[in-house]
């Protein structure tokens, strides 16, 4: 149940769209649902959501941790190029 | 990979110098020849190192036997930022921006379990999301043991204000705002039929929530939540900084320096006391 200053026709504008594609992508993560092939990987004890670049490789899109100094870590930037 | 490669690349990604110099350095000494490098073999490699930095360095640092940098300077202050849709049972569609429940109550849970750890700052700036999402951080925070301190910036609308309120002590920026407006008929049900009884009871939990753990009454939160003429759409009210603090929802008016006190002061007497929150 949603809770939300977001008007429910701005959040859910894609849903009936969405419907048509696999209830299997919608339950995984919305990450699926995207084109550009977003992956959430674990380094170093940090989680960071990764967007694939080519044949293994990909960039920083989003750093998820508590710390505050792995967001000073440079190799967790977004940006930055990591080997999956 | 090559020594130089090694040395540019823990150079290039910033990590502590004083061991990439005593990394460069004695592989320096020990293969003076490799040290030769032409320019453009260098160029080459700090090319690749770009790509393959995260996991490079990762390796280098394993193979000299050194401690891992990430671990070397761990905060004892973490801080969980709630952004965007608060996300629960359903996944949203990509165009909103969510921070997510098998996120946050895992980072929760492991700030909880970790002797290093000594305290919490939650940063809110969210729209709101599902209920019981919402509640779940909300009650997590509460129930931890370390001393925690919200700070809204920007917005703390809806579902947000339980989880603002459930810190030791909450701050607001002067320009953030907070949005107190009813559960909508509109909401999304899942297996529930929407009778407007459930309406009800979902907002009764949420506003017995709000004043158990803020200064605020529940009859002002309701007649807040009611009001007239402040929401273009809706019925509600928005309050900006002070009003927040003033209705008794939030603890102070500050920023990051205020709030990062506040939470060395509540570590420190928690110390002191050595008794743990309820």
């Amino acid at each position: 149940m949603l809770y939300s200053v977001i008007p429910p026709e701005v959040v859910f504008a894609d849903w009936q769209s969405l419907h048509g594609q696999e209830v299997e992508s919608l339950v995984m993560t919305s990450a699926a649902l995207d084109p550009k092939r977003y992956r959430e990987v674990v380094r170093g004890g940090a989680r960071l959501i990764v967007c694939e670049t080519g044949e293994g490789m990909a960039e920083v899109v989003r750093l998820i941790s508590t710390d505050p100094s792995d967001y000073l870590n440079p190799e967790y930037m977004p940006g930055a190029g990591i080997k999956l | 990979m090559t020594p130089e490669s090694m040395h540019t690349q823990l150079l290039l990604s910033g990590k502590d110098s004083a061991l990439s110099e005593q990394i460069g350095g004695r592989r320096a000494t020990a293969d003076p020849g490799r040290s030769r490098a032409s320019n453009a073999e260098r160029k080459e490699n700090v090319e690749e190192n770009r790509d393959y930095s995260a996991q490079s360095t990762m390796e280098s640092v394993k193979q000299m036997g050194q401690t891992p940098p990430l671990g070397a300077h761990r905060s004892e202050i973490h801080c969980v930022t709630i952004i965007g849709q608060i996300e629960g049972h359903l996944v949203l569609p990509p165009q909103n921006k969510t921070s997510k429940y098998e996120h946050i109550i895992p980072q929760l849970v492991a700030i909880e379990q970790d002797p290093s750890i000594k305290g919490v700052l939650v940063v809110l700036n969210t729209v709101g999301g599902d209920v019981d999402a919402g509640l779940a951080i909300a009650e997590l925070l509460v129930t931890l043991s370390k001393p925690v301190v919200s700070l809204v910036l920007g917005g703390g609308h809806s579902i947000a204000i339980p989880i603002a309120v459930s810190a030791d002590y909450s701050f607001i920026a002067p320009t953030a705002t907070m949005t107190i407006h009813p559960i909508r008929l509109a909401g999304l049900v899942i297996g529930v039929p929407q009778t407007y009884e459930y309406l009800d009871k979902m907002q009764d939990r949420v506003i017995r929530f709000i004043t158990k753990h803020s200064r605020i009454e529940a009859e002002k939160f309701r007649e807040l939540m009611t009001r007239t003429g402040d929401l273009v759409r809706d019925v509600g009210t928005v309050m900006v900084g002070a009003e927040a603090v003033e209705v008794g929802l939030i603890d102070e008016v500050g920023g990051l320096s205020a709030a990062l006190a506040k939470l060395h002061e509540l570590i420190e007497s928690s110390e002191k006391t050595g008794k743990d929150k309820e």
